[in-house]
């Protein structure tokens, strides 16, 4: 006790020499709890109510949650709302707690709260190199790179920085200086407002009683009284000024007009603000009602205000001009009294206090791209779950953490770590600190991320498995010390329970935690964000990736592993680590978080909100940076639920298969240049008739195709398109850099920067579209969609009237398809080179027509060409004369997901036998083999299994489906290996009884190998392989029916291998006899291969049979070879059970066969020859 | 072309004592584990032998350690099995990637590469090896000795290294007249490569029809007539390269031998009659596929397996003629070492596998071989007079000495089909001689 209590030295800036660091603080934990309420007992003068005392509520289990993230959407209380396309929708499933509890209580001083254990120095590989000399306030200016805005409730604010009495927030800044050092920066002195249009008569004067009397409004609400503590003049409302907006919707003549700023006292009024002043009120005791009408800007979260304000963008560089700070040191010159309360709260390196409005933010371009040297860790944990359950908290132990910590940038991560429960051999490579004791182990791993201090975490899972494990497990275990992982040193960690829903990816229900100051990256959440995949487990996600497979131990092996000895506990070491690096690589590889910070620099959003938010918060973002400069505000919506606009449609596809070069022209990005074009904003719409009152001329707006009116460039230039301006242009030039720019890591930056410029100039008209968003504007959405179908139209109508054979062409050129911003043209020209010189013609020409920026631009030829329907075509892709780039399918069974291996297998083989070797027999024949095959048996398990998600809970699935009758079936053989919620359900259709509907002979594909069990060919060639085969040899073949009979009906069909299942039925009562190997002919000697008959072809028999044999031992040799290769060691068993692995099956399925086949060709020894 | 003198010969006769126990299966394999076992039961036996080598090549004063012993900075001696991770190793994962966009592998003469990496293995562990260790002459599954330190980053900083060496002789018998065995591979028989008129030639000169008195008085002396493998032409695989079935497919395949076993049938019938001839199996054969092969089966030649001149034997072969120690194989071993490191010429890798007491480390990674788990058949007990590999480029030999007097006569048999010769080595002297056939016509 006696080396820390409350506020003892500050974390991470101490280096010194703490040789008993590590037992000391795992000793006393329980003392420094306790230590640390007696610290708040006895500052009374920290001016709150004991009963809202923060590590009260936490101990007691009511978790006080407040982050950056939550704050301003709660506190708002306007819940956000499912978006139209790809967003997120969060509904809060917590209790109603207390508002009080819900935000964040940080108290500046640190005296109030439990008290977090200390930064321990006890590596020096671990901690973060020291400060080089002494940051100077009064000389040096300090600079970061910031990665996480977020704000708390300042209790006691510093004399220095207090302008209204009561507690107010203040915002956080984290950060990383370009030397490595951590930085936390409270900048102070920044108020949530809103606005409300003036009503008409509203005079200067009356802004005194407008703003008492919504203070009085607002202390009625016990809420809001209780956040505003017992101070002498508690006031919710701060400030009111009028200023001089104009409301962005819509276009009106008047231009700016009054408009009331309301400053409040804390973010989470803003609800009720809104409210009451959109029910209206009386300025005056008994005076009349005032109806002051919709609020504006009341639904922008706190810290998007700031950042806007303050031009800060996510991820930026700040800079603390010299002075114009203070940095935060323990002071205990007053009896080892914190003073006045301006010690360091954090576990930064460096802490200091500014006023919001002085520091400096640079935009993220020029010198200002570059990254500050972050600090990632990447974790795994291993839990010894019970048999056959799969790991809870409150039972099973944490017996491993593995950790990779990486500077960002470089390739190999300079820390590899792995915590273990009870002994474990040595590792090379990687350091393994054993303990003896959970407690123990969990507390130490506590330590390690405080001394660490790493500004990313990833892992794999890590939101909704490993970060919720070890803290309710530390919980559980009643650590006490163990749950200050984030970078605030009294702040604990807890979980919270939260749903997410979204069109794009279902429902998921998360887990969320606070970690101040570090940004929880989890690698599988991006990936579900991102990227559409068969499976996401981190082994499939490796092998799609990386082409590398990774062990997959069931978690059913791992308490054995533990219950083993050193060696074997080190093998789960070695694999835990190993699930530690390949986040890392994989970060590296999809450079997903250099991506995530040039979207977050972009779109201005911290870092957080791009995974915890839609897309929508990116577009409001940049909307109200450019509303705040034009002085423009926006409205707070009401939701309303619409009609459905007419989408994006497509000209009728003319089906077939085209033997000629096809060209296709391109829309650049075709929505956001129609805006530009039109200039389609909020700020220019013109509702219908207004023209006339507004004596607008015909030439002062356009009317869309949709009928919908905005007014020209010349009248006022709209918002969005001004916004698509600045980030098409932004792109070019990253682009140009990014030629340029040689330093690898400043070339992925640019590479991000890109393609976060394309995305978001992308996104705009989406968030216009947003029925349930936070500005829908279907006049916007609709008119853009329209033009892009007139565009379409009229680009296809010029083709076929210019390009005709009496204008010297080879053929009157036919637009065959077109789809949403591309045509597809034949122009009859026999090569790829001259289709190539017409379409550039052709695409130069057409762009003349249309009005700039709208340009029609050559991509691409493709020949030969499969058009099947509407969003399917194939076809050898073109952008150079001679070869190919590659076969590119669209909406084509090669790349769905709901389907076996085996037809994406059979459909893109056929394609690259049709379309690149132009052989349509090859193709023809190779389909019928398939068939053959899949008939007789012959084709591999892995390729016939179907995935699906389980998704839903029983009762919520409607229909019967296969996947789900398995998961019951599992359930009832084997609760533990079964499948849960949300896990993907591997299955195979199993031949049984007929009469039973296909999704009732779903089974578990390694059952049917162990059991025999015979498969339903039969389903998959009607079912599976069938349409699509159709589909695409249709057009070929000259009609569906002739495919048909062709494909389907041949001799290939009639040959059927039926399996014997050993399982059910009359199985057991069958008794076989030895047969002829060739002929089956029953056999006098039982021992023998062959009947008298047959061997007399004995020798070209048992070449058939050893032919077999051989086959079967290369394949045997190659697979368990790999598996060996995979796991990485040669001298020890494989105990992977990874079923996403193509091997999982097919290895099995060949120790199987072989053993048959070694039997069959072991007959041939008897008998004389 | 009958000799003008029409003198008759009579042939020489050996003593015969087939020693390949090891390598036969004398049951049915009933299970096929996994591959971990070989590679311990291999590090197991391999490790003393090893360690006494270390032992007197660099004293008792470094200290033996195990992976888990190892602190930074202190010399020692550390023992395992090699490892080395190449990149351009084909990759059965990479084979079956659903991604058709990456090309299909294509098959390199070679995988060793420039950027490989070396590791020495453990039984649990294993660490990456840096320093004075040439990679380019060191292949997978070698049980190997290391001196030097572990660094900073984990790595293993070699200063020398060794082998178990070639184990020792047995003692050279005296044979005092001339006495053949011969030496043919790769007939390569049934396919399009059509070498049967030489084949023919040498057919008759071996069997007496053919040549001078001085030749047929030599042939007489041929006592044996080693076949090491390959006798019928690879099987033809459909040639598109577009298709894939086999990636897939647990498909019955028809066998493409039954020609070029018919003629091989016919081609003993020739030889049987005269002498004893050693029928190995290869890769190319009608046999099971991985290591040891078993001896091809007799139905597959119905005319020729009555005679008692044809032995069908497996593939390693050794055995002893007249007391001198012969092994040999079918040439898969020295082509898989070749494959995995940068040793060009057959003899040198045949040299390394002796001085690693194996002879065929490669295996199981690249090279097929059953999963022993209680033996390796293919660790040297004893060192061979004559060690052969059938199927090699080139018809090449050398005498090789050992460190403790050992005299080992190395023989690359060339691919008939390719470089038609015939080799003879002599029981009496270990002389070798070379016989080509050039086809007359």
């Amino acid at each position: 006790m006696s080396q820390r209590g409350g506020f003892a030295g500050r974390g991470g800036y101490n280096r010194g020499n703490r040789g008993g660091g590590r037992g000391s603080s795992s000793g006393n934990t329980p003392g420094a709890f306790r230590g640390g309420r007696g610290a708040f007992n006895s500052s009374g003068s920290s001016g709150r109510g004991s009963g809202h005392n923060s590590s009260q509520s936490q101990s007691n289990g009511t978790p006080p949650y407040a982050t950056q993230y939550s704050g301003g959407s709660r506190a708002n209380g306007q819940e956000e709302e499912e978006i139209e396309d790809a967003d997120i929708m969060i509904m809060d499933e917590m209790e109603d707690l207390p508002e009080l509890a819900l935000d964040d209580e940080i108290n500046g001083s640190g005296d109030a709260t439990a008290t977090g254990p200390e930064t321990l120095s006890t590596s020096s590989k671990w901690s973060r190199p020291p400060l080089t000399r002494d940051v100077n306030p009064n000389e040096d200016n300090l600079t970061f790179q910031q990665i996480d805005v977020d704000h708390y409730i300042d209790a006691v604010p510093l004399s220095c920085f207090k302008t209204f009495d009561g507690p107010t927030p203040v915002t956080r800044l984290f950060g990383v200086t370009a030397e490595g050092c951590s930085v936390l920066c409270h900048a102070h002195g920044f108020r949530p407002y809103f606005y409300i249009q003036a009503p008409t008569g509203f005079r200067a004067d009356q802004l005194q009683a407008f703003m008492r009397a919504l203070n009085a409004r607002l202390l009625n609400e016990q809420t809001i009284a209780r956040g505003l503590g017992n101070g002498a003049s508690r006031s919710a409302v701060l400030e009111v000024n009028i200023v001089q907006k104009e409301n962005m919707y819509g276009y009106s003549e008047q231009g700016k007009r009054d408009f009331i700023q309301v400053k409040l006292a804390q973010p989470r009024f803003m609800a009720s603000a809104k409210r009451i002043v959109e029910s209206g009120f009386s300025l005056l005791q008994n005076g009349p009602v005032v109806n002051f009408g919709r609020t504006f800007e009341t639904n922008v979260d706190f810290e998007i205000r700031f950042m806007i304000d303050a031009k800060v963008f996510g991820c930026n560089w700040i800079e603390l001009p010299a002075k114009k700070y203070r940095i935060r040191t323990s002071s205990r010159d007053v009896a080892g009294f914190l003073h006045s309360g301006a010690g360091p709260v954090s576990r930064c390196q460096i802490e200091v206090d500014c006023e919001w409005s002085q520091l400096i933010s640079h935009p993220p371009d020029g010198e200002w791209s570059k990254v500050a040297p972050l600090r990632i860790l990447s974790f795994d944990i291993e839990c010894a779950g019970r048999k056959g359950i799969f790991p809870e908290a409150q039972y099973d132990p944490v017996i491993q953490i593995a950790n990779m910590v990486q500077t960002l940038g470089e390739t190999q991560p300079f820390i590899r770590n792995v915590f273990t429960l009870d002994t474990c051999d040595p590792i090379v490579g990687s350091e393994v600190l054993c303990f003896t004791t959970e407690e123990e182990l969990l507390n130490r791993w506590s330590q390690f991320v405080q001394e660490v201090d790493p500004d990313i975490i990833t892992g794999y899972n890590i939101q909704n498995f490993d970060i919720p494990y070890v803290v309710e497990r530390a919980d559980h275990l009643k650590l006490f010390a163990f749950p200050f992982i984030g970078r605030i040193r009294n702040r604990k960690s807890y979980i919270r329970n939260t749903n997410i829903s979204s069109k794009q990816m279902g429902r998921r229900e998360n887990k969320l935690c606070n970690i101040e100051g570090r940004v929880v990256f989890d690698l599988l959440q991006i990936l579900l964000r991102e990227y559409k995949l068969r499976s996401y487990t981190l082994n499939a996600v490796s092998y799609h990736f990386l082409q590398e497979q990774k062990e997959d131990v069931h978690h059913s092996i791992i308490s054995q592993l533990q219950n083993g000895n050193e060696q074997t506990r080190r093998r789960l070491a070695v694999y835990c680590l190993k699930d530690a690096l390949l986040p890392l690589r994989l970060i590296d590889k999809l450079m997903c978080l250099v991506n995530y910070m040039e979207m977050a620099r972009v779109t201005g959003v911290p870092l957080t909100y791009l995974m915890s938010r839609g897309q929508q918060i990116k577009v409001v973002s940049q909307l109200l940076r450019r509303a705040a400069e034009e002085d423009y505000v926006m409205p707070s919506m009401q939701v309303e639920v619409g009609d459905e606009f007419t989408g994006a449609t497509v000209l009728e596809p003319n089906p077939g298969y085209y033997d000629t070069p096809i060209a296709t022209l391109d829309f650049a990005s075709l929505y956001p240049s129609i805006m530009q074009a039109h200039n389609l904003c909020y700020t220019t719409l013109l509702r219908k008739g207004s023209e006339k009152t507004m004596n607008l001329g015909e030439h002062d707006f356009i009317k869309t195709p949709t009928g919908d009116q905005f007014v020209k460039k010349r009248i006022r230039k709209g918002l969005l398109p001004d916004i698509l301006e600045g980030l098409l242009t932004a792109r070019k030039k990253a682009k140009q850099d990014l030629a340029k720019e040689t330093d690898p890591l400043r070339k992925k930056v640019l590479d991000g920067r890109q393609l976060a410029l394309k995305i978001s100039a992308n996104s705009v008209y989406g968030f216009t579209g947003a029925q349930v968003g936070k500005l829908p504007c279907l006049e916007i959405s609709g008119s853009v969609t329209a033009f892009g179908r007139l565009m379409i139209e009229k680009s296809k109508a010029y083709v076929e009237e210019n390009f005709t054979v009496d204008k010297g062409y080879p053929t009157d050129a036919v637009v065959i398809y077109g789809d949403t911003d591309s045509v597809m043209i034949k122009f009859g020209a026999a090569t790829v080179a001259e289709t190539m010189k017409i379409g550039r013609e052709a695409a130069k020409q057409i762009s003349t027509t249309f009005e700039s920026p709208i340009k029609l631009e050559f991509e691409k030829v493709y020949f030969p060409y499969l058009l099947i329907s509407k969003k399917r075509y194939a076809g050898l892709y073109f952008t150079k004369p001679d070869v190919h780039d590659k076969m590119d399918c669209k909406g084509i069974e090669t790349v769905r997901r709901d389907n076996c291996p085996l037809v994406a297998n059979l459909i893109d083989t056929c394609l690259q036998k049709l379309l690149i070797h132009r052989n349509k027999e090859g193709a023809i024949k190779y389909a019928k083999e398939v068939i053959s095959d899949l008939l007789c048996n012959r084709v591999d398990i892995s390729q016939l299994i179907i995935t699906k998600e389980l998704s839903k809970t029983d009762k919520e699935y409607k229909g019967n489906q296969a996947h789900v009758e398995l998961a019951h079936k599992m359930r009832k053989r084997d609760a533990g290996s079964a499948p849960n919620l949300g896990d993907r359900v591997p299955y195979v259709i199993v031949a049984g009884d007929k009469k039973d509907a296909a999704y009732k002979r779903s089974e578990d594909p390694i059952y049917i190998l162990d059991n025999n069990i015979p498969i339903d060919t039969q389903y998959y060639l009607e079912n599976q392989i069938s349409k699509p085969l159709i589909r695409i040899f249709g057009p070929i073949l000259g009609s569906e029916e002739k495919a048909e009979s062709i494909l389907l009906r041949g001799d290939h069909t009639r040959t059927k291998t039926i399996a014997i299942s050993r399982t059910g039925g009359l199985a057991a009562f069958v008794k076989t006899r030895a047969s002829c190997i060739q002929c089956k002919a029953v056999l006098n000697n039982e021992k023998e291969a062959l009947c008298e008959h047959c061997k007399k072809n004995a020798s070209s028999i048992y070449q058939g049979v050893v032919a077999d044999l051989h086959g079967l031992e290369d394949k045997f040799a190659g697979m368990w070879v790999q598996c060996q290769q995979c796991q990485g060691s040669l001298h020890q068993d494989v105990i992977c059970t990874n079923n996403d692995c193509t091997i999982y099956y097919m290895r099995k399925k060949a120790q199987k066969d072989l053993t048959e086949q070694e039997k069959i060709v072991r007959r041939f020894d008897y008998g004389d020859w | 072309m009958v000799s003008e003198t029409a003198q008759a010969f009579s042939r020489v006769h050996s003593d015969f004592q087939n020693t390949s126990d090891r390598f036969v299966f004398t049951a049915v394999r009933n299970s096929f584990p996994q591959y971990a076992q070989l590679y311990f039961t291999r590090l197991e036996i391999m490790r003393g032998r090893v360690r006494e080598q270390a032992l007197q090549k660099w004293g008792r004063d470094i200290p033996i350690r195990t992976l888990s012993e190892l602190t930074k900075d202190e010399p020692c001696i550390i023992i395992g099995t090699a490892y080395k991770e190449m990149e351009l190793k084909p990759s059965v994962l990479k084979d079956l990637s659903e991604n058709l966009d990456i090309a299909t592998q294509p098959i390199l003469p070679r995988y060793a590469g420039d950027h490989d990496t070396l590791l020495l293995e453990e039984e649990t562990q294993r660490i990456v090896l840096v320093g004075n260790i040439d990679m380019r002459e060191i292949v997978t599954g070698v049980t190997v000795a290391i001196m030097g330190t572990e660094n900073e980053d984990g790595e293993f900083v070699v200063k020398d290294h060794c082998f178990a060496g070639m184990p020792p002789q047995p003692e050279y018998p005296t044979i005092n007249t001339d006495c053949y065995v011969a030496f043919l591979s790769g007939l390569n028989l049934g396919g399009d490569v059509s070498s049967l008129a030489t084949l023919d030639l040498c057919i008759e000169s071996l069997t007496g029809q053919f040549g001078t008195a001085v030749q047929q008085r030599k042939m007489s002396k041929v006592t044996a007539l080693v076949l090491a493998g390959n006798h019928i032409a690879p099987v033809k695989r459909d040639t598109d390269v577009s298709d894939q079935k086999t990636r897939y497919l647990t498909r019955h395949s028809s066998a493409g031998s039954i020609d070029g076993m018919q003629a091989l049938d016919g081609v003993l019938m020739q030889l049987v009659a005269c002498m004893n001839v050693f029928l190995m199996p290869g890769a190319n054969d009608p046999g099971n596929y991985m290591l040891p092969q078993q001896s091809l089966h007799p139905c597959m030649l119905p005319l020729s397996n009555k005679s008692t001149g044809l032995r069908l034997v497996t593939n390693p072969f050794e055995a002893e003629f007249n007391g001198v120690k012969f092994l040999g194989t079918s040439g898969q071993n020295i082509g898989d070492i070749y494959k995995n490191c940068h040793i060009d010429e057959p003899l040198t890798a045949m040299e390394k596998t002796l001085t690693w007491t194996h002879i065929a480390p490669t295996a199981p990674d690249t090279l097929a071989c059953y999963p022993f788990t209680d033996v390796d058949p293919f660790i040297l007990e004893a060192t061979p007079h004559v060690y052969f590999a059938g199927n090699q480029g080139a018809a090449g030999y050398r005498l090789v000495k050992g460190p403790t007097g050992q005299t080992v006569l190395l023989l690359s048999v060339p691919d008939f089909s390719k470089v038609p010769t015939l080799m003879l080595v002599n029981l009496k002297n270990l002389e070798v001689e070379r016989i080509t056939f050039k086809d007359a016509i």
